[in-house]
């Protein structure tokens, strides 16, 4: 009987190890998850940063690679199959190559 | 002799001992949890006050800096025709005046205020929205050819 009280305890000690191992793993794979999509907010808004400044200061060459896919006024970075936008002052392209729609700083 | 009787009915793990440092366990793994979610939600509001800090002062600088005919926010300054160039700074009322709302994703200017020293603040609203998560930037310029302090207060939407 006592042995057999020592089985279930034991037993049931591990069944609850086991599910709070497996739910640990669940977290660490929404962690694992949720960082990739900060990665990719923090890197739109990062691309958004980099075009405000361009702009704001009239910059004419951004010679850095640019990590985003730029449309109008939206950034869009994608991490580990995770995406997230941003947006910038003003209107982009990156076809090609970065194009900032900025203000003429000298006039003809 | 009462304690051996004791031992042996409760088996070879006593249930309570086990209980107690089961239960232990659990809230140490409750409280790491918790602050793994903690810090996460914690960068996210971060996000947000970057974006809203950037937008805000990068928005200030390019009022300042920049002519833009279209919509004054985005550039109040003078443009010099003799010399062919945008004198940074200087702004002039009537440029300011003609400022219109701007909005980028869900950030928004507020107001563009203006004081000229010895004059009363003018100001203009360009979103009338109740959101109290805004940012004020303020910059020393040169207005009408007077000393003035202008501040651009930007917003973002709360959704």
């Amino acid at each position: 009987m006592n042995s057999l009280d020592a089985i279930i305890s034991i037993s049931v000690l591990l069944a609850a190890s086991g599910i709070i191992l497996v739910s640990l793993f669940e977290q660490n794979e929404n962690i694992q998850q949720a960082h990739y999509l900060i990665e990719a907010k923090f890197q739109a808004q990062k691309c958004a940063s980099i075009i405000d400044s361009i702009y704001s200061n009239t910059a004419t060459k951004y010679e850095k690679e640019i990590k985003c896919n730029l449309k109008d006024y939206t950034t869009t970075a994608t991490i580990e199959g995770k995406t997230k936008q941003s947006y910038a002052i003003t209107t982009t392209e990156n076809e090609k190559e970065l194009r900032v729609k900025t203000l003429d700083h000298y006039t003809n | 002799m009462t304690t051996t009787q004791t031992s042996k009915t409760k088996g070879a793990i006593f249930s309570l001992d086990a209980l107690i440092s089961f239960v232990i366990m659990l809230l140490f793994i409750l409280i790491f949890v918790n602050q793994i979610s903690q810090s996460y939600s914690q960068k996210e509001i971060e996000i947000k006050d970057q974006f809203l800090e950037e937008k805000t002062l990068v928005l200030a600088d390019s009022l300042v800096k920049n002519f833009n005919p279209e919509n004054t926010t985005l550039g109040s300054a003078i443009v010099d025709h003799e010399k062919k160039r945008i004198k940074s700074n200087e702004l002039t009322t009537a440029n300011l005046k003609n400022a219109k709302a701007f909005q980028t994703g869900n950030f928004f200017v507020k107001q563009i205020s203006w004081k000229k020293t010895n004059t009363f603040q003018e100001k203009i609203i360009l979103n009338n929205s109740n959101t109290k998560n805004c940012l004020s930037a303020k910059r020393f310029v040169i207005i009408d050819g007077e000393k003035a302090i202008i501040e651009l207060i930007g917003c973002i939407n709360e959704e």
